[in-house]
């Protein structure tokens, strides 16, 4: 573009001068009118800063690794190895299980919580002494149909548990403090907050996002809303649910691993018999050791790293000594 | 700018004033914090806006009509009305699978779940996908084909695993699932597959860039085509990849038409680039083609080079000389191919 003869060095300068005023002002009302807190429920509702802590510090940071194919078997196995189910439930809890159904596909495709890990917990839960013991989850797909096609409902019914179909009454915003993602987010807390204990029971699986979907990965079935919007930073939003949830206990279950196609599958090729079950104290470690199971390590998925900078756990298993036992 | 502004002073003759660079300085600031300012806020977005926006906090039902959307053969009925989902809901559906398909070009999914007649325990679950073009149901079968499925001699992209069986027909891939191994199951699927593709005769489509790898050692069922931000390197897109055995393992070659002769070198290029930054050592060897590129990498080989409107070279080959005889391989095939647009 040719040089405008007619244009001086003051004339530029006044119009900068103007087109600056003019931005400024545009900022300023933006500024002005920016809600740094973001856009509030409907409902007058304040938004909750977190979670009870389900923790159990007296119970130490633990971890099992039982080996076996069969989950009626290792499971006891396990929490025996772990000083016991007492130490975990103690009579009069009132247990919240969240288990991963989220998809209506059926337990032989291992895309979502074996049925059997379902009723033997709930079993062992209310022998200890549970005044009660609820499975929930929110599932991607229409919840009657994961929890009644997946088996759980089933299972968790004839054990004794109660199933918590979500609904948009139980569903609160919270705000983790210094959160990048969860601000204002609708989480389902009415099941939470009625719970005494927290058991985190998820299955190990390939996820094409995030590399995999364990015991961390398995709290995103407490988030509402358009979660998928998170898929665009998944790494951030499961170290995140990490740091939210302070669980009394988590079970992964790699009895039979989904190690392609995930987090989905749906051809029994995509899977694969791991004869493992992990129960731990420590969700970090827990996910770092399952990660062996699909042949990766936590320096592969990048949320074992972000969970445990803020200070979710520790992803150095070893550290835990894991009491190994066979069934 | 400054020679501009110079020059008009010169011209006007008006000497430079201290107040009007410290006026200039003053805006220059201002706008650069305004910039900086927006870039931070944008970095720190609340992505609760876009839930509000959206509503819905917890899955919705499915509609309530049972009608199939696919005709179904005869022993056969529909368990639970008909679902469809599109590029924006696709993730309620197969949650971080979806990915897999919007990057391949996915344009919407009709599902169904079906049992037997009078048997509502043994059910299985159509999933429809429209892909948009024959390429990109292809691009999406193949990414996800298991070693051990079995062909199926109806079709030339199917296959039967032990409870599923999986189909490219033309624009559409279809994943039919069942709750389990029953034979009677199996058998519905394969009668679903087939009424499908009757139902649609002219939708089949050669995948030609198939017919371009060399056959010697070529596994037919392991060529896969991948759509996007291949070998990592975003905007490398349509890439057709095939396994060989070598004596090290195996090494994969590959191939992409572009546009044209002018895109295909400097993708080519693009890739060198993108390797060496990732440590690798490239030199330059004389077959297949002048100016191909030969890259050592963390203990593997990569060749790389253009011919006419494709790109092409051999991905993680254990040996330098494996590579390029690979490669050669694929170049006298390349160069059979018809060369236009």
């Amino acid at each position: 573009m040719a040089p405008d003869p007619l244009l001086n060095r003051r004339e530029f300068m006044g119009r900068a001068a103007r087109a600056g005023a003019a931005l400024l002002a545009a900022g300023g009302i933006a500024f002005l009118t920016h809600d740094p807190s973001g856009p509030q429920p409907a409902s007058e509702e304040l938004a909750a800063s977190g979670l009870p802590d389900f923790s159990l510090p007296e119970a130490g940071r633990k971890m099992c690794i039982a080996r076996g194919a069969d989950r009626l078997r290792t499971l006891p196995l396990a929490l025996q190895a772990l000083g016991g189910i007492e130490t975990f439930i103690r009579k009069g809890d009132r247990v919240l299980i969240k288990v991963n159904a989220a998809f209506a596909s059926p337990p032989l495709l291992s895309a979502t919580t074996h049925p059997e890990l379902v009723s033997e917990l709930t079993r062992l839960c209310l022998k200890a002494g549970a005044a009660a013991v609820h499975v929930a989850d929110n599932p991607i797909n229409d919840p009657a149909s994961c929890f009644a096609l997946t088996g759980i409902g089933q299972a968790a019914r004839s054990a004794g548990a109660e199933v918590v179909l979500p609904e948009e009454r139980f569903f609160h915003p919270l705000t983790l403090p210094d959160a990048h993602l969860i601000k204002n987010w609708p989480v389902l807390l009415d099941p939470l907050v009625r719970a005494t204990k927290l058991i985190g029971l998820a299955p190990l699986k390939d996820h094409h996002r995030s590399g995999a979907s364990m015991v961390m990965k398995n709290w995103y079935g407490l988030l509402g809303g358009r979660r998928n919007i998170f898929h665009q930073d998944i790494q951030t939003i499961i170290a995140e649910l990490a740091r939210m949830v302070k669980p009394t206990l988590v079970v992964l279950d790699g009895t039979t691993t989904m190690v392609s196609n995930g987090p989905t599958g749906g051809s029994l090729a995509d899977l694969k018999d791991t004869r493992t079950l992990i129960l731990g104290t420590d969700q970090v470690a827990v996910d770092a050791y399952g990660a062996t199971l699909l042949g990766k390590t936590a320096a592969d998925l990048p949320f074992i790293a972000k969970a445990e900078a803020l200070g979710a756990g520790s992803a150095d298993y070893r550290a835990l000594s894991p009491i190994e036992v066979s069934a | 700018m400054s020679d501009l502004c110079s020059n008009n002073a010169h011209l006007s003759g008006r000497p430079r004033s201290r107040r009007q660079t410290l006026i200039g300085l003053f805006v220059f600031a201002v706008l650069a914090a305004a910039a900086f300012w927006i870039c931070w806020a944008q970095s720190r977005f609340n992505p609760a806006v876009l839930n509000y926006l959206a509503g819905a906090v917890v899955a919705t039902q499915p509609p309530a009509s049972a009608e199939p959307f696919l005709e179904l053969p005869e022993g056969l009925s529909p368990l639970s009305p008909p679902e469809r989902f599109d590029r924006e809901t696709l993730a309620d559906k197969i949650n971080g699978k979806a990915e897999l398909y919007l990057s391949a070009g996915f344009v919407r999914l009709h599902c169904q779940r079906l049992a037997l007649a009078g048997r509502p325990q043994d059910w299985l679950e159509a999933f429809v996908y429209d892909m948009g073009t024959a390429p990109n149901a292809y691009a999406v079968f193949s990414q996800q084909r298991r070693s051990d499925g079995t062909p199926l001699g109806f079709a030339e992209f199917a296959y039967r695993a032990e409870n599923a069986l999986f189909l490219a027909h033309g624009s559409f891939y279809l994943e039919l699932i069942a709750s389990s191994k029953d034979s009677r199951l199996l058998d519905a699927m394969e009668a679903l597959a087939r009424g499908f593709m009757a139902q649609r005769p002219a939708a089949g489509a050669a995948i030609a860039e198939r017919d371009l790898f060399p056959r010697e050692g070529l596994d037919e069922a392991g060529i896969r085509l991948i759509p996007a931000d291949a070998f990592g390197l975003a905007g490398l897109d349509r890439v057709f990849t095939a396994a060989y055995a070598a004596d090290g393992g195996e090494m994969t070659a590959f191939l992409s038409r572009r546009e044209s002769p002018r895109e295909a070198v400097d993708r080519a290029r693009a890739y060198v680039d993108f390797l060496k930054a990732y440590g690798g050592e490239v030199s330059l060897a004389d077959k297949p083609v002048g100016g191909t590129s030969v890259i050592a990498i963390l203990d593997t080989y990569e060749v790389v080079f253009a011919l006419g409107p494709f790109l092409a070279g051999v991905h993680e080959a254990p040996s330098r000389e494996e590579a390029l005889a690979l490669a050669v391989r694929l170049a006298e095939k390349l160069k059979e191919a018809p060369h236009g647009p």
